[in-house]
């Protein structure tokens, strides 16, 4: 058998092709025969995350642990320490370990034969990796994972809770993308977790990509003053998850953190802030979009604006509306 | 504010149908004080919503007594007997079952069950509804039932999982404590689902009744290495529509088939 000349391992590919069973039977037959041979193909450069977590009984009931590399130890004290009642937490801010949970993911997210302890392990992954690491480059594995268990009827919530953790302008984008997919599932879910209710739905791919362009431009425009409500799948059934800063927009001042931080107005904009502020939410939504989008149009004209009366101000908004829409 | 048929209510002419401190007194109380109107078409629709949220306080109290442990949907588990467990770890009522015999089971044997703090509210609902609606007419209500946190309602009960501003938090309501810097490891502690009881008290499935300072410190201490936020209860509040329910449970109760309400969606 050629063990080591492959970019996919052995094991793994008597995984993917043979099944999980027959990987495990393989395996310890393998074993029984040779224990050195069996640690090596362990021990393989392209192991994947799957096969060690489906071996990780056998393993464990063979007592290989000290035959095996450090980064499969670090995997398996992973393993360990996720499923064990009474685990102890992750060490936290170790460059070996943030990229442990990472190859655990890489080499893992497409996987969704094996068990739920499997998904458990994958979510707190996700959950560390997003809320520990801040690592952002995860999102597109985490959003595909979550249409993915979906379509499967499969448990999403602590995924889309860290998707939504990073608070990254990525996630809103590539869940609006699915608005396009020819999966009714997909569709329904992210219109779901972008909040989009669609009245008197079309089916036709035409419908789906314009509701799709309508969402980019609504998201390119209102990005930076977009804030997290901290809102959850755990605490509601229509969760909100981010919300429009109107005061940022107003004064045009955004900001990339996806956070409710008040703005910094200078002593002019903390007037015009103010007086917004008494404004009913209506007339401060519709009030905000008019600035950004003079502001986008000539600034000048948008200082003249912001230094009007209220009153005035909220008048040219009403009497524009219809040139923007 | 009480309005009762558009006429301010007096709650003198029926509070002492109420125990002292009782669940119905309190409510009472507290919407006759308050800024909001509480709008009722009759003093049975009133009556009604004072018994349902005394049912929805007990059938949290009995929960909690019950044997009923907290799990993530990973390692949720149910009775087959009467429930079917989804891929997503909820439970769906298995066919040909009585939904009051599968819910009663749940307080019964508590040890077949474990679940996530979201589902037990619904639990907590259902089983107030048993209460009211005695089996029969629960049975004829329900012949479907789906118990996964707020993500598929039964229509009857939808408005429970959409927390609003509410003027008032009643017993018998839901509310919620958020933990917005939790551990990571420990996502299924990001917040606490509560059902309001009296004197100042929630039930919180997997904390069990206790005050929102012992609610607050069990979030806090599971909170990640550089928190700086503390657990806080969310000025929100959800409830279920107890007029719409009031509705059905009459029509039922008078034999009528006047309101057919859209049938439970099929589960994922």
């Amino acid at each position: 058998m050629g063990m080591n000349n492959n970019a996919i391992g052995y094991l793994e590919n008597i995984r993917k092709k043979q099944g999980n069973k027959n990987c495990r039977e393989v395996f310890n037959k393998i074993l029984k025969d040779s224990k050195d041979k069996a640690v090596a193909l362990i021990n393989e450069e392209h192991i994947t995350f799957p096969c060690l977590f489906l071996l990780f009984h056998d393993i464990k009931a063979a007592t290989l642990y000290p035959n095996l590399n450090n980064h499969n130890r670090n995997v398996y004290d992973m393993i360990q320490r996720t499923l064990s009642p009474n685990r102890s937490n992750f060490s936290n801010n170790d460059d070996s370990e943030h990229k442990i949970l990472k190859w655990i993911l890489e080499t893992g997210s497409d996987e969704y034969e094996l068990n739920e302890q499997y998904e458990y392990i994958l979510d707190i992954t996700v959950s560390v990796l997003i809320n520990t690491y801040l690592e952002k480059s995860i999102l597109p594995i985490v959003v595909e994972m979550i249409f993915e268990r979906n379509r499967t009827g499969r448990y999403i919530h602590d995924l889309v809770w860290s998707a939504f953790r990073a608070n990254h302008p990525l996630t809103l984008k590539m869940i609006a993308e699915r608005l396009k997919s020819a999966n009714k599932e997909d569709v329904e879910l992210a219109c779901r977790l972008l909040n989009i209710e669609v009245i008197n739905r079309e089916n036709n791919s035409s419908f789906y990509q314009t509701l799709y362009n309508k969402y980019i431009e609504w998201l390119e425009e209102n990005s930076p003053f977009l804030y997290s409500t901290g809102e959850n799948m755990q605490y509601s059934s229509t969760p909100v998850f981010y919300l429009v800063d109107y005061e940022r927009k107003y004064i045009f001042k955004g900001l990339s953190t996806y956070t409710k931080t008040s703005a910094e107005p200078s002593d002019d904009e903390r007037d015009c802030l103010q007086a917004f502020k008494t404004l009913s939410q209506e007339d401060q939504m519709l009030l905000a979009d008019y600035s950004y989008k003079i502001h986008n149009r000539d600034i000048g004209q948008w200082e003249e604006l912001i230094h009007q009366p209220l009153s005035e101000q909220i008048k040219a908004a009403k009497e524009n509306r219809g040139d923007w829409a | 504010m009480i309005i009762l048929n558009g006429t301010p209510f007096d709650i003198f002419s029926i509070i002492h149908e109420y125990k002292e401190n009782s669940v119905e007194a309190i409510s009472l109380q507290k919407m006759a004080e308050s800024q909001e109107s509480y709008q009722y078409d009759s003093l049975e629709e009133l009556k009604f919503e004072l018994g349902l949220r005394k049912e929805i306080v007990n059938a949290a109290i009995n929960l909690n007594s019950s044997a009923f442990s907290f799990a993530i949907f990973h390692k949720s588990k149910c009775n087959p007997l009467y429930w079917d467990r989804t891929a997503n770890g909820g439970f769906n009522l298995k066919g040909g079952v009585s939904a009051a015999d599968a819910i009663q089971d749940i307080y019964q044997n508590g040890h077949k069950y474990a679940t996530e703090c979201a589902t037990a509210m619904l639990i907590v609902y259902y089983k107030a509804l048993l209460s009211v609606f005695t089996k029969n007419k629960f049975d004829k209500q329900f012949p479907t039932i789906y118990l996964m946190n707020w993500q598929i309602i039964e229509p009857l009960l939808k408005e429970t999982g959409i927390p609003r501003r509410q003027a008032d938090f009643l017993p018998g309501d839901r509310g919620y404590f958020d933990n917005p810097d939790v551990n990571p490891e420990t996502p299924e502690l990001q917040g606490e689902n509560v059902i309001i009881l009296l004197d100042e008290r929630y039930y919180g499935h997997g904390i069990g009744i206790a005050k929102a300072d012992t609610i607050i410190q069990v979030l806090n201490s599971n909170r990640k290495r550089d928190a700086q936020q503390s657990a806080y209860f969310m000025n929100t509040v959800s409830r279920p529509d107890f007029k719409k329910i009031a509705k059905v449970y009459f029509a039922l109760a008078s034999h009528t088939t006047a309101l057919v309400w859209k049938p439970f969606p099929t589960p994922i």
